[in-house]
């Protein structure tokens, strides 16, 4: 039974895969767009005081814009897909096949994941040998397993992004607010202490923040393993995503027969 | 004769803005998309441009200034994406019509420039209060008459520039990984973020940018601060903005060439 669901799984993962490999240029742009906004700020930087500021700190937010890419892919990407399935009226095939939608949906947010991995060990490779040079290249390759790890309580998200969609349809739309909530509460380019309360609190409860955090400290050499003690607590987004997915879909896709829009 | 060719010119500008006016109404959800996350971009724009000299955000001329940039960017943003709409058009088939019909590109795109007018309008709305209320910043225009003539100047020039980068990446398999890049480089090589937050070297460079006419002018009128006499620099906008105009017409031509040439003008 669970291998057949593996299967189906790998299936749509290869599909999915294949489908990436071939916009070249999106992947080309996503690796290339952490790189130049970090040194755009940088430039600012620079022009404002005079000198060039410390590389560590062009190395924090250059980790904070590639988790920021990550997270713009993996949300979007859900959403797109319901949405392509909407207008396409793909969904209706999927639902009628032998295939849990939520294996597709997972398929999905793996491939982007891998997709956000590459994109990371890529930029964040670059980075740790401009800023530190090789020393610090065995904690970039921990912080690699760590940040596996901090993207799965992300999923969850996604699956409650898939939801609004079925709802809102258009999934930038969706999708944007929720870019836009993370970057600006998640210290990725800036640190939260500088947020106002209620801003730094729903930083704080997101796993966003968690995983810029983990990444940074671990490469850095600060990292303390009680901070840890959040991890378990983030993968109850990934349990609500599942059930609030798994709710908009029954009710409003398979009992209202809304397939298309 | 005349009067037959200014009624067809005035259908097909009525036909465009009518068309996008219906599509943005039509989804609300991008409206209160819009309304959500504006508030949050503009404070992640400020903390990240002050991120190097956090210090910075006591000091209200330079909260000021970053909050005209960010109105800047946003203004600039909107048409940069207008000219990327082209895409659409080509993938939905209608850009062989538009040619055949005899129509330029800049009131093709007007349709989606008035949307994107609307959103400039709300969401520059958005980023000023909030930059005043989080960051304390200025409501208030040093040079009022200058400000809205050079809005004027810089919306006309970017009408035009949003048809000329429309048909430059026409031909492209990734437009939107140009645009996306432009959207970043503009706005420093422009003016839009105030020069006045730069050192002088870097400053001195700015002023050699073309765009820097065109938009740091309304950052200057904003904030009152001006590197270049600020009549001259209207003087230069007008000028900048009519070769705009003559290389929309040129770019247009190339087009309709191209297109009388190979029978199609984009890739797919």
């Amino acid at each position: 039974m669970v291998r057949k669901e593996i299967n189906q799984l790998l299936a749509i993962l290869e599909v999915e895969l294949k489908n990436i490999l071939r916009e070249r240029g999106t992947v080309g742009f996503s690796i290339f767009f952490p790189i130049l906004i970090s040194l755009s700020t940088y430039s600012v930087g620079t022009g404002i005081l005079g000198k060039p500021p410390s590389l560590e700190l062009w190395f924090y937010q250059l980790i904070g814009f590639t988790i920021l890419m990550i997270t713009i892919v993996m949300s979007a990407s859900s959403a797109w897909y319901i949405r392509q399935g909407l207008l396409s009226r793909r969904l209706e095939y999927i639902f009628s096949a032998p295939v849990n939608p939520i294996i597709i949906i997972a398929s999905i947010s793996l491939t982007s994941g891998i997709l956000g991995f590459g994109i990371f060990l890529t930029v964040g490779l670059i980075g740790v040998i401009v800023t530190y040079g090789l020393s610090n290249l065995s904690n970039f390759f921990i912080s690699l397993l760590i940040l596996i790890i901090a993207l799965i309580p992300i999923l969850g998200i996604n699956l409650i992004i898939a939801a609004a969609t079925i709802i809102g349809k258009e999934p930038e739309a969706i999708s944007q607010p929720v870019s836009a909530i993370v970057s600006t509460t998640s210290g990725l380019a800036y640190p939260i202490t500088i947020l106002p309360f209620i801003l730094k609190i729903i930083g704080e409860s997101m796993p966003y923040y968690y995983a810029a955090y983990y990444v940074r400290s671990i490469i850095e050499g600060y990292f303390n393993i009680l901070s840890l003690g959040n991890l378990p607590f983030l993968f109850l987004y990934l349990i609500f995503g599942f059930v609030i997915y798994r709710y908009f879909e029954n009710n409003y896709i398979r009992k209202e027969g809304a397939y298309g829009i | 004769m005349e009067y037959k060719f200014k009624n067809f010119i005035i259908t097909k500008i009525s036909a465009e803005l009518g068309k996008g006016l219906k599509i943005y109404t039509r989804n609300k959800v991008w409206i209160i998309s819009d309304l959500i996350s504006t508030p949050f971009w503009v404070i992640f724009l400020f903390l990240t441009l002050i991120f190097y000299a956090q210090y910075l955000l006591n000091n209200i001329n330079v909260v000021t200034s970053l909050m005209w940039g960010i109105f800047l960017f946003i203004f600039m943003n909107s048409f940069m994406w207008a000219g990327n709409s082209i895409v659409q058009s080509v993938e939905s088939g209608i850009i062989d019509n538009i040619i055949l019909t005899n129509t330029s590109l800049t009131i093709h795109l007007l349709g989606r420039n008035i949307t994107g007018m609307i959103d400039i309008l709300i969401s520059g709305v958005i980023a000023l209060l909030t930059s005043s209320y989080i960051f304390g910043a200025t409501l208030s225009i040093s040079e009022p008459i200058l400000f809205f003539i050079s809005l004027i100047i810089a919306v006309i020039f970017y009408l035009l520039f949003a048809s000329v980068y429309a048909s430059l990446i026409i031909s492209l398999r990734s437009p939107w990984i140009v645009t996306n890049v432009m959207n970043f480089v503009l706005p420093f090589l422009s003016g839009a973020i105030p020069i006045q937050l730069f050192q002088k070297n870097v400053a001195d460079i700015i002023i050699y940018s073309p765009f820097y006419y065109i938009t740091g002018q309304i950052a200057s009128a904003a904030t009152g601060v001006y590197y270049v006499d600020p009549y001259l620099m209207l003087l230069i906008s007008i000028v900048f903005t009519v070769i705009m105009f003559f290389m929309s017409r040129i770019a247009a031509n190339k087009l309709i060439q191209k297109f009388r040439k190979e029978g199609k003008i984009s890739l797919i």
